[in-house]
């Protein structure tokens, strides 16, 4: 009964247009540089599962592949990147236990103006798949990410 | 007749015609005209474009035909106070919204070479301000809560009696043409002309620097309190809540960014001697309709290039019931607000809730917020700490310790503390 | 504020149009002459500002036709005897009232004759 009066309420252009508007967020998102793209790939070291924001911290691979990246100081690089609040990235797949530590994966992301390893989502998240053989994450070609990996999933969306 | 007259008092009849005779159901009988006229369930009169007012925003690069930008304006302003006399003209802010204004950057709305260049909104959009204005002839709430006591049949409910309200609540959302605390459907300059001086002047510091300077300072963002004004704007979720009904107390619990706990003390009196975050709130029944009267308010913003209230806040806020061919719907909601300090007259408001479930619904609960943030200003610009700034806050990752290790264990002979091994035997 | 840009007086018949002077002041009704509707219930909303009805009437040329007809606020009703359920769809009620002056079939209620003969008003004394 009430789902009718809504639905009779609310026309189907404007239902649409709630789940397309920008997330309602606790801050405002001029602080990131939307004309940018920045494309990362790296291994998961933390899913933090805020009602606000989600956030994944993620330690970045070298872009030879081969092993974990190094900033000039020597120090392994570590990113995070901010998504929708944990309830809602949950139902696009996306929790502490799909991205425990050690996952592999690659995702786009709008950097902090002020040159900061931090960044807004956008799009889906690519996750490298396992090769059961070793029970370790496929890792892309060189300069590729994981959305070139046969067997990848892609959460949240469906481009890459 | 004069021609001018003749033209004059042809506007005169069209418009009365316009409004009287469009056919039912239809926006004459939105709720915004709720004292005139019957008006369907749910027939308030939603905003053009999606998302209410804030997607599909409409962009011009100049005034419409006929109207001329003014010399200089909020984008041209080098001091915004020295142009107090432009604020009650749209287009010192070039016709946007405060929510246009709100997202100007986050949109690309500034244009290329920010902050000249932004756009102008749609110079015809707004909300008539007799409509923000309370109809009611009361000047206070106190006065306004005892006539309506006085005229009330007093009506005292057990707990076995207590109307049957239980449950969740979502605003109905074809009321979203009459809400103007969104700060969606109204050129500034309206929402200015109900606001006193000091308050004016508020707002227009609020949209300057948030609009030229790109400095929003949301409340969410550093974890201020909402605010109890922000229970009524289109973001905060306020008005999606959880309902539980007692003889005692009538409890609204709700919140994204943090959580807004209202409960209407029935029968009771206003005893708080400090300002409440969400005010303090008395009611009583008046046969099904809940009347209350909500006191000691701290003063706080709306936020969101929208405005500020004092201390003086006080609402008169009735709820009734909607049922539907006898079967209960939600509840008819309407606000008056009284702030003696921030606004020229009382203001007024309405909205419809819908029951979208009962609280004996297996799923739904209440999720408890706790704000955690690592936004700071830096040079005033709000900015995200990251694990690299020595202000960053590490919720999830035993804050305290960290603190304890970074000032009170350097130099200890510990257990290395490197990346965990499902990281590092990734390339073993 | 600066004045919208609208002669005074036209100003001032929109705003009286909206804002009430007292109940009987703000439908758009004709004083001058009660009208009497007899008919079925289909639809009944109780609800503020206006709790309304809708009746198929059935005209003297077998026509039907839709009537609505509505009160003032809940608590104003509920002082008069209403309830939610005072009214069912399926009932077949007479309304005796003020019709909107533009013709338009709604009606604001003086008083009902309900299916079980019982009389009640809208408006108090």
């Amino acid at each position: 009964m009430n789902k009718k009066a809504l639905t009779m309420a609310v026309p189907a252009t404007l239902l649409l247009a709630l789940f397309i508007t920008p997330v309602f967020s606790h801050h405002s998102f001029a602080m990131y540089d939307q004309t940018k793209t920045t494309t990362l790939t790296g291994v998961s070291k933390q899913f933090v599962g805020q009602a606000n924001h989600a956030e994944l911290h993620f330690i970045l691979i070298a872009p030879d592949r081969k092993g974990l990246a190094k900033g000039p100081d020597g120090k392994y690089v570590e990113w995070g990147v901010e998504m929708a609040g944990a309830a809602a990235v949950a139902q696009q797949g996306i929790t502490a236990e799909t991205f425990k530590v050690g996952t592999v994966f690659s995702v786009k992301l709008n950097p902090l103006r002020d040159g900061s390893n931090f960044g807004s989502r956008i799009g889906a998240i690519a996750k490298c798949p396992m090769d059961p053989a070793t029970n370790k994450p496929k890792l892309p070609e060189a300069d590729k990410h994981c959305d070139s990996v046969p067997g990848n999933t892609l959460l949240g969306g469906t481009t890459f | 007749m004069k021609v001018r007259t003749f033209l004059l008092l042809s506007t005169f009849t069209a418009l009365i015609l316009a409004l009287w005779l469009a056919p039912v159901p239809s926006v004459v009988f939105a709720q915004q005209n709720r004292d005139l006229v019957p008006g369907a369930p749910g027939q308030g009169a939603p905003v053009p474009g999606p998302g209410f007012g804030r997607g599909g925003t409409p962009t011009f690069p100049g005034p419409p035909a006929g109207m001329q930008a003014l010399p200089g304006d909020l984008f041209t302003s080098k001091n915004f106070y020295k142009d107090k006399v432009l604020w009650s003209d749209k287009r010192y802010f070039r016709c946007n919204t405060p929510r246009q204004i709100t997202d100007i950057w986050t949109s690309g709305r500034i244009g290329q070479k920010p902050p000249t260049s932004a756009s102008w909104g749609d110079c015809n959009i707004d909300y008539p301000r007799e409509k923000i204005l309370s109809p009611y002839p009361y000047k206070t709430a106190k006065e306004h809560y005892e006539a309506l006591k006085a005229k009330a049949k007093s009506t005292v409910y057990t707990k076995a009696t207590v109307p049957d309200w239980d449950g969740w609540y979502s605003r109905d959302n074809s009321y979203s043409g009459s809400q103007w605390t969104w700060g969606t459907i109204n050129q500034v300059s309206t929402i200015l002309s109900v606001l006193t001086p000091e308050y004016q002047k508020r707002m227009v510091q609020m949209n300057f620097h948030e609009g030229v300077n790109n400095a929003p300072q949301w409340n969410a963002s550093f974890c201020y309190p909402e605010g109890f004004m922000r229970w009524w704007s289109q973001a905060s979720a306020g008005g999606n809540f959880q309902l539980t009904m007692n003889a005692n107390q009538v409890q609204f619990l709700s919140g994204l960014a943090a959580n807004f706990l209202r409960q209407v003390l029935i029968g009771k009196e206003h005893v708080q001697k400090v300002p409440q975050w969400y005010g303090e709130t008395i009611g009583f029944w008046d046969g099904t309709t809940l009347i209350t009267w909500t006191a000691n308010v701290q003063g706080w913003t709306l936020s969101h290039s929208m405005f500020e209230f004092s201390d003086k806040l006080q609402t008169i806020e009735t709820y009734s019931p909607v049922y539907t061919n006898g079967a209960f719907v939600g509840l008819d909601h309407e606000a008056i607000f009284y702030d003696p300090d921030a606004f020229v007259a009382p203001l007024h408001l309405t909205m419809r809730f819908n029951r979208a479930a009962g609280l004996d619904n297996p799923t739904r609960r209440y999720t408890y917020l706790e704000c955690l943030s690592n936004l700071r200003n830096i040079d005033g610009r709000p900015s995200q700490l990251t694990a690299a700034s020595d202000r960053f806050i590490d919720y999830y990752g035993r804050p305290w310790a960290k603190n304890w290790e970074k000032y009170f264990e350097v130099g200890w002979d510990k257990p290395q503390d490197d990346l965990p091994q499902e990281i590092l035997d990734i390339f073993k | 504020m600066k004045t919208p840009r609208v002669p005074a007086f036209v100003v001032f018949a929109l705003v009286s149009a909206v804002i009430p002077l007292s109940a009987h002041h703000s439908w758009p009704v004709n004083n001058n002459r009660l009208v009497t509707v007899k008919g079925t219930v289909i639809e009944f909303t109780w609800a503020n500002p206006h709790p309304m009805m809708t009746l198929e009437v059935k005209t003297d040329d077998g026509r039907t036709e839709k009537w609505q007809m509505g009160g003032p606020a809940l608590n104003r009703m509920e002082a008069n005897g209403w309830t939610k359920t005072t009214v069912k769809t399926g009932d077949v009620i007479t309304g005796v009232g003020y019709q909107f002056a533009d013709g338009q079939k709604i009606v604001r209620l003086e008083h009902v004759v309900l299916s079980d003969g019982r009389e009640l008003r809208l408006y108090g004394r």
